[in-house]
């Protein structure tokens, strides 16, 4: 017997290795997490709504909102680098540069299971974020991007990259327009923003195509290339974005589940639902930025403009006669603003707080979108934009202005004006714009002589339309006023931050990049030669 | 000489064909070890009559359950004996069974060899037959406990007997002028003749010190003697880790070993503890450096990320010190290759007691323990208060920079609905520490054990109660322990089981608030927030009462960790064990976190911070994880001539599965329920399952038990690992130590040398710093998903920003360890050394990418070295009076160092990571790692301070300008302990010191603020900055010897403070760690058997380098609530978060009584 015990180790393991070299290779796959997906069971339709989500436009722009006169927080607590533009990457709490993989993974991924839709879409929003980003930081990877195989990516040119996207932008209009749908599941869901019509795609990609011509129309030797691309939009016969037709997106915002949209969570200061952000180390909260800014503020109440009361909300408690009050304000005296950069003591003024302050416009009277709703801020469940149909106009006014499109320039500019005020409901019902028009039209007739407004009283049609564009992103789009004011030659004219801390007397042309890049991707940040924000030009300006 | 193995009466030949086939089939499978020997303690009982003595010692050997081995040249199937005896401890039976024939046995671990008497001389026998005299005796402890399995044997005889359950022990027949020797492991041996033993009581002496046989656990279950092992163990023992201490395993440890280092990191009832055993040996962000811990045989282990490291830490509060018989620390790779990756970083074996042989034995014991904040260490300025420079609050702002205290009545905070202001006394008090109570701590252990031959039954109950430093922190814990062990026939089956269950009510941790707080409010007077005018919401001068605070605030959980393990062992035959024990680990936590609702009066909206209204919030969490794991392991011995070959293989099973279930919910009314939520509640579940198995062999070869050979093999898969790069990692060890008296002869004349051994190891095994999914390209569900959209469900999802590595290996940690044991005079004076060295040439590195990068977000990007060296030292006794009153000392001292060898390129040399925290570190290529980023102020070239020309004031260097200083790992820890013994007296010091290392404290707040005492130079008035120049117009730096700052306060020291070399401190500190006095009773009858009584502090006093202005460079964190996630281990204790206290005090005293 115990001869055959002796071979029991053999038995025993064999007996454990046999079934686990067989069963051992399932038994370890157990990656598995009920919340997560894998690449393995990722599809286009779970990731569209984050991105086009993720892609609206007033995102990150709070540091334009001030940079442009528009905002401004109401006591600018000294020494921030907002106020001071003394370490400005371009990294949050500016503006994140920082572009998700996202985009480039439901291209890819769209690709490989032939959605072409989505591709599409994909490429839309590729060229929207990439577009932002060069007009912040200038050259930066593209390329190289998300390749698994590159550790450093080299920095593309800037011009190079518009150059792509408008090449990006000609290739989704062809996938969208051909996408067959049986191939897009549920796009007309997971697509929040124009819900699978392919109309509007193209109409947006030309408008988007438009804003890339528009943005390097300063530099004179583009000016074949835009004749061109311009020729092509013309072809393609879809046209823009008209009046009405807003590029935003809306999920289904809703307060059961506390998903609000982004604009009324952070810039509302009539919002009781959250969602807004908080700078522990300044104690400075999102909305606590969306009040008035004198310089902006000052224009409407200089040009009599009815948008005052929608760009801003009168203020909660008004100044008591003969208070104190750090700088004089002109009428109306319950509009009031602050100055970007001057720090204010409450014990000597004390009636500089937020409720002495006119916030954002418009939010003091909608919580819920109503076709009454005026203003801004029309609801916690209001869409987020993408791109305005007020935008769309401007673009189109300025390309008719410049002979880039046929029409005529001053119904183009009336019209583009008009919009800013139908956009705002002026006239109390989104259902019948006429109201808003008449608005426009009452004040545009009492306005007659001034040159700021009437297209014949202006001397530099340009300068008027481009004034008014100004006047029309006030708290909407205010990357691309500076986009505006960079490529028009510091037009119009916007103080710089008065905080003594400050380093430089204008406002920057560009962001910094992240200082991470000069540890981790030395070379090629380094290859960009020294950047100095003040003077270091996005290679579209003239 | 033993050249004839095992079974009796085979061909010699035949055994040895078969031998070689044995041998050759067990190295092939590279197992190896040495024999598992389950219980050992079985009784014999034979009545033969006339029978061969072959066939003896075969029923002996059946009933005992040892290996027999026969010199070939006895002649055993000839002789015949005839015996009687009835429940005999095995030397016993032998003895009585050899009795008067020309042979010996020899026991020798667990194999029984017998031979033939060589020395037997005509007077040898001659002695045994002159039965002069009968001795009996009893053999006692140095407490005076009865030692059971004692032996006495007569000196130049083969006689020895074993003292039964009273200590007892008897011969007959004994030369008058014999030598009794009477040993006992742990004992000094002890030789006194026979006529003055007889009727006398021994009282044996124990010698700590002599680890020549002191079997060490090697994992697994596996005993091996510690001069078999190649590389350095350390054991200690229960008490020494309950001595002065209330509660904690860790604590206990602290400063008891060599190159392990203990810190508690924070305040709490449950402190968070860091463990390092011989510094880190991977610098990345996820690394794991915690050691593995094995309870009773079984891994206390979740697995082996961080989080489940940590999860482990957390576990073992719940077991009870109490009940610990002794911690065996296994300190590297190198006696952990077994293990694999789960041991790379030492393991930690934990050992409950079991049942003692002898009577049934009760034990209680009472502990009760009370800790203080130390504010003896507190720096703050107490000279300014209330008032802000640059803040919109103005003169309303809760900071320290308004005016010099003057004893005047001032107005603090908003008025009240009367236009009221409320007066305080504006000068400094001390009220912010008596806000801090006294944490109290009681416990109280049962326990129950008891053991005959063939069992063995412990049972452990405990009770806890505690209160924190915070008011109203409370917490108890309530455990069982139970081990029983039965052996039937071949089989032995042993089960451990322990369950620990806690509840806890916490607070929000508010030691930065009250730390922040000026002097001069009278923090303890707003107790009364109900009633108290000045406390109520509405009126309190900043916010809220912390009172209030602490009451509308509470967390309360409870935790359940359950631990059980079966060993069941069989022994089929004398060279073959074969056991397996699955086992299970579980903790379950819950806990509901409620917030009062507040409605402020609406003038009360004026201070900013009330101009909000919160809602009723709750809370609830539940985690749960459970381990399974199975270890298998099958055991042999083969014993031929010179050499004794023991081989261990076996096979690991692990899975760990947790799961986390939250929801949060603000609410319409106070009623704690999620029901009652205004809004859908946040909810959030998550789930993590791993799967590893190995398979592993190790082989133990011995040569005349002087010279060890030890070789060791793993393989492991492992399920975090991407498919295409599982199971293809091997690993091995080696080691061998030798006995150097026994191979050099000339050194067995030392007189004064008693032992000497050298050991040497090398180890190549790996770290498994790879988290779940993390090969994966993975998606996460965004919140407020689903929604419905265009009348159809809608998600979204977003990639988890770390790109996949599928390539991923574990980090390759080569170790190598060499080191020898010395005694001298007798045991008196031991010294041991290690040297080591580690080697990890392939750290994975989780990396922030450039940007827009696609790479793989983590790597085996580094290379990394970690070397030391340990010197223990023993003087047992140092001085001895007389056999009542002496001194000993121990004294440890461990240098460690590590440096970052490489790095990928693209870090330019330098890797930053961030703890918990959010404080950054970095590795730095050719440095130590890691190195604090710290931000000076603006110097010119000579080191001198640059200041504005013409404002005088300095500025901080900006953010991206890096400048690495300091350590943050230590480079010296010792410890030095004392013990002295009188009668029933002892009484114990241990003192650590630990340097070689920097701490950062968090001085931003403080000087932001305005409570740091630098803010107080000059009285806060303009000064001419120290030391400084400024650039004149040709661009030279020029001294400044007449610009005055323009500004001495808030101003000013915002730039201190973002010129965070101001926290930035030598770690250094010497504690009076222990201080513990006991005293012992023994009583000869009545119910209680003994008592003990002790007395004890724990860092009682602390001294620092002048330079820390700051506290306690341990503490990373304050009492209350935990509100960050588990730190990575070996990246805290780098730096403070505000709310770290200064240090704190402890005593207690314990009362122990056994029935």
């Amino acid at each position: 017997m115990q001869r055959y015990f002796k071979f029991l180790p053999f038995l025993v393991l064999g007996v454990l290795i046999v079934p686990l070299n067989t069963g051992c290779k399932k038994w370890l796959d157990v990656n598995y997490n009920p919340k997560e997906l894998t690449d393995n069971n990722a599809t286009p339709d779970l990731l569209l709504a984050g991105c086009l989500t993720g892609s609206i436009s007033a995102a990150d722009t709070r540091f334009a909102q001030q940079w442009m006169g528009y905002w401004c927080h109401f006591q600018s607590p000294s020494g921030i680098a907002i106020q001071t533009y003394n370490h400005i990457p371009a990294t949050t709490p500016l503006f994140d540069g920082y572009i998700a993989p996202d985009f480039a993974y439901l291209e890819q991924k769209s690709r490989q299971l032939g959605a072409t839709y989505y591709e599409g879409i994909a490429k839309v929003l590729k060229v929207l974020k990439w577009h932002r980003a060069v007009d912040v930081v200038n050259n930066m990877p593209y390329t190289e991007a998300f390749d698994s195989n590159i550790l450093q990516p080299h920095y593309d040119d800037g011009k190079f990259i518009y150059e792509d996207l408008m090449k990006q932008l000609d290739a989704a209009a062809i996938l969208i327009k051909n996408a067959a749908m049986v191939n897009n599941v549920k796009i007309n869901v997971t697509d929040i923003m124009f819900h699978g019509d392919k109309v509007k795609w193209l109409k947006f990609i030309n408008t988007l195509k438009l804003r890339l011509l528009i943005h390097q129309a300063g530099r004179s030797d583009r000016a074949a290339y835009i004749a061109e691309e311009i020729q092509k939009i013309k072809n393609s016969g879809s046209g823009f974005l008209g009046t009405g037709e807003n590029a935003s997106v809306n999920p289904g915002y809703n307060l059961a589940k506390q998903n609000l949209s982004f604009y009324f969570g952070y810039f509302s200061n009539n919002n009781p639902y959250g969602g807004g952000d908080y700078d522990p180390f300044t104690g400075i909260q999102s909305n606590n930025v969306a009040h008035a800014n004198i310089v902006a503020m000052n224009f409407l109440k200089a040009d009599n403009d009815p948008r005052l009361s929608l760009f801003y909300s009168p203020v909660e408690v008004p100044l008591p006669p003969g208070e104190r009050e750090p700088f004089p304000q002109p009428n109306p005296q319950n509009f009031r603003g602050s100055e970007f950069g001057r720090a204010v003591d409450n014990s000597t003024y004390w009636y500089q707080q937020s409720f002495n302050l006119s916030a954002v416009g418009g939010s003091a009277n909608n919580t819920t979108v109503t076709p009454a709703a005026r203003g801004i801020i029309k609801g916690y469940d209001m869409a987020d934009w993408i791109m305005t149909s007020v935008e769309s106009l401007f673009l189109q006014a300025e390309a008719i202005q410049r002979g880039w499109l046929p029409g005529d320039a001053e119904q183009a500019y009336l019209d583009a004006v008009k919009e800013s005020f139908r956009w705002l409901n002026a006239g109390g019902n989104s259902n019948v714009p006429s109201l808003s028009d008449d608005i426009f039209n009452t004040w545009y007739a009492s306005q007659a002589s001034n040159p700021s407004i009437n297209w014949n009283a202006a001397p530099d049609k340009y300068k008027l339309l481009m004034y008014q564009k100004y006047m029309a992103f006030n708290g909407i789009e205010p990357l691309e006023t500076w986009t505006d004011y960079r490529r028009n030659g510091r037009f119009p004219n916007i103080p710089a931050s008065v905080d003594p801390a400050r380093i430089g007397n204008t406002i920057p042309y560009r962001l910094a990049y992240d200082d991470k890049e000069y540890v981790v991707n030395a070379n090629n940040v380094n290859a960009q030669g020294t950047i100095n924000v003040f003077t270091s030009k996005i290679w579209w300006m003239p | 000489m033993y050249n004839n193995i095992l079974p009796f009466g085979r061909r010699r030949l035949y055994h040895k064909i078969v031998l070689i086939m044995r041998l050759t089939t067990v190295i092939l499978i590279a197992s190896l070890m040495q024999v598992s020997a389950a219980s050992f303690g079985q009784r014999i009982t034979l009545k033969k009559t006339n029978a061969s003595l072959f066939s003896v010692l075969k029923d002996i050997r059946k009933q005992s359950g040892f290996d027999f081995y026969y010199e070939e040249k006895t002649t055993l199937r000839d002789q015949k004996v005839s015996l009687s005896i009835a429940n005999a401890t095995l030397e016993e039976a032998l003895s009585v069974a050899l009795k008067g024939l020309d042979l010996v046995y020899e026991i020798d671990g667990k194999i029984v060899s017998i031979k033939n008497k060589e020395t037997s001389s005509f007077l040898d026998r001659l002695t045994e037959r002159l039965a002069a005299i009968d001795v009996r005796g009893r053999v006692v402890d140095d407490k005076n406990s009865p030692l059971v399995g004692a032996t006495v044997s007569i000196k130049g005889t083969d006689r020895k007997t074993i003292t039964n359950e009273n200590g007892d022990f008897s011969f007959t027949g004994v030369d008058e002028k014999a030598i009794l020797v009477i040993s006992f492991i742990g004992y000094q041996t002890q030789e006194i003749p026979a006529a003055k033993a007889n009727a006398s009581t021994i009282k044996m002496e124990a010698t700590v010190s002599d680890l020549k046989e002191v079997t060490v656990n090697t994992g697994y279950g596996i005993e091996k003697r510690t001069k078999e092992l190649g590389y350095s163990v350390a054991k200690v023992t229960g008490e020494e880790i309950t001595r002065a201490n209330s509660g904690n395993i860790l604590t206990g440890l602290i400063g008891k070993v060599s190159g392990v280092n203990i810190t508690t990191q924070s305040t709490d009832m449950t402190p968070q503890m860091r463990i390092l055993i011989r510094g880190i040996r991977s610098f990345g962000q996820n690394s794991n450096n915690q050691p593995l811990f094995i309870f009773n045989g079984s891994p206390l282990s979740f697995g082996a990320d961080q989080s489940a490291a940590q999860l482990a830490m957390n576990f073992l509060n719940n077991i009870d010190p109490n009940d610990i018989e002794d911690v065996t620390i296994l300190k590297g790779a190198n006696g952990t290759a077994i293990y694999g990756p789960e041991g790379v970083n030492g393991v930690i074996i934990l050992t409950t007691k079991k049942g003692v042989k002898g009577q049934p034995v009760i034990n209680f014991r009472t502990n009760n323990s009370f800790q203080i904040v130390d504010f003896r260490r507190e720096s703050r300025q107490r000279l300014f208060g209330t008032g802000s420079e640059l803040d919109v609050f103005g003169n309303k702002s809760p900071y320290s920079w308004g005016p010099r205290y003057d004893g005047s009545l001032v107005p603090i905070g908003y008025a009240d609905e009367k236009g009221e202001f409320q007066m305080v006394p504006y000068e400094d008090t001390k009220e912010a520490h008596k806000f801090f109570n006294i944490a109290i701590a009681n416990r109280n252990n049962l326990s129950f054990s008891n053991s005959d031959a063939t069992s063995s039954f412990y049972l452990g109950l405990g009770y806890l109660r505690q209160t924190g430093l915070l008011p109203g922190d409370k917490q108890n814990q309530a455990n069982i322990l139970l081990n029983v062990n039965k052996t039937f026939g071949l089989l032995n089956i042993q089960l451990n089981m322990n369950y620990a269950r806690s509840n806890d009510d916490r607070g929000p941790d508010l030691q930065g608030e009250i730390t922040s707080l000026p002097s001069f409010i009278p923090v303890t007077k707003y107790k009364d927030y109900v009633n108290d005018h000045w406390s109520q919401a509405n009126n309190y001068w900043n916010g809220i009462s912390p009172y209030q605070k602490l009451a509308d605030n509470r967390t309360k959980g409870n935790t359940s960790g359950f631990t059980a393990n079966i060993a069941v062992s069989i022994k089929p035959f004398p060279w073959l064990t074969i056991r397996d024990q699955p086992g299970i680990n579980y903790t379950g936590y819950y806990s509901k976190s409620t917030g009062a609702p507040i409605d402020y009066a609406p003038y009360a909206a004026q201070d900013p911070n009330k101009a909000f209204d919160s809602f009723a919030r709750v809370s609830e969490k539940m985690t749960s994880s459970t381990a399974l794991n199975n270890d298998l392991l099958i055991s042999t011995v083969h014993k031929m001539g010179n050499f004794v070959l023991r081989t261990n293989s076996g096979n690991t099973i692990r899975q760990n599965f947790s799961k986390d279930l939250s929801a949060a919910a603000s609410l319409v009314i106070p009623v704690y329920n999620l029901a009652y939520t205004i809004y859908t509640p946040q909810l959030r579940e998550d789930a993590v399952l791993s799967r590893t198995t190995s398979f592993f062999g190790n082989t133990l070869l011995g040569y005349k038990d002087r010279v060890f050979l030890e070789l060791t093999g793993r393989n492991e898969w492992d399920s975090k690992q991407a498919v295409a790069s599982r199971g293809k990692t091997f690993y091995y060890g080696a080691n061998t130590s030798v006995v150097l008296p026994d191979v050099i002869p000339v050194l067995k004349d030392l007189k004064w040398l008693t032992t000497a051994r050298l050991r040497a190891s090398y180890a190549r095994s790996a770290n498994m710093n790879i988290s779940p999914y993390q090969s994966e390209r993975r998606l996460v569900l965004s919140g407020g998903y689903p929604i419905v959209n265009n009348g159809d469900y809608l998600l979204n999802y977003t990639l988890i920003s770390e790109n996949p590595n599928p390539r991923l290996q574990p980090e390759k940690v080569i170790s190598q360890e060499y080191g020898g044991n010395f005694s001298f005079l007798n045991n008196r004076i031991i010294f041991d050394l290690a040297y080591y060295y580690q080697r990890n040439n392939s750290v994975i590195l989780a990396v922030q990418n450039a940007w827009l990068s696609g790479y793989p977000s983590t790597d085996n990007a580094g290379d990394f070295e970690n070397y030391g060296w340990e010197f223990d030292l023993k003087l047992m006794p140092l001085v001895s009076f007389s056999n009542k009153m002496n001194i000993s000392v121990q004294a440890k001292f461990a240098i460690n160092d590590n440096k970052v060898l490489y790095l990928t390129p693209v870090y330019k040399g330098l890797f930053p990571v961030r703890d918990p925290s959010g404080q950054g570190y970095y590795a730095r290529e050719g440095h130590s790692a890691f190195e604090f980023n710290v931000r000076d102020f603006k110097r010119d070239p000579q080191g001198r301070v640059i200041v504005d020309r013409t404002n005088g004031m300095p500025t901080a260097q900006g953010y991206n300008e890096v400048n690495l200083q300091g350590r943050l790992l230590p480079k010296y820890v010792s410890s030095l302990s004392l013990n002295f013994n009188w009668k029933k007296f002892s009484m114990n010091i241990q003192a650590d010191y630990t340097a070689g290392y920097d701490h950062l404290f968090d001085q931003y707040t403080s000087f932001f603020t305005g409570t740091h005492p630098l803010t107080t130079l000059n009285n806060r008035e303009p000064y001419v900055f120290p030391n400084s120049v400024y650039k004149d117009d040709s661009g030279n730096y020029v001294e400044n010897k007449d610009i005055v700052v323009s500004n001495a306060g808030q101003e000013l020291y915002q730039s201190f403070g973002q010129a965070n070399i101001h926290g930035l401190t030598s770690g250094a500190f010497l504690k009076i760690r222990e201080f513990a006095v006991q005293y012992d009773w023994t009583f000869r009858s009545g119910l209680i058997k003994g008592m003990s009584t002790s007395l004890y502090g724990r860092d009682l006093f602390s001294f620092y380098p002048k330079s820390n202005i700051n506290g306690d460079p341990g503490f990373i964190k304050g009492p209350g609530q935990r509100t960050i996630d588990a730190p990575a281990n070996n990246l805290s204790g780098g730096s403070s978060e505000v709310s770290a206290l200064p240090g704190t005090v402890l005593m207690g005293f314990t009362l122990t009584a056994k029935f």
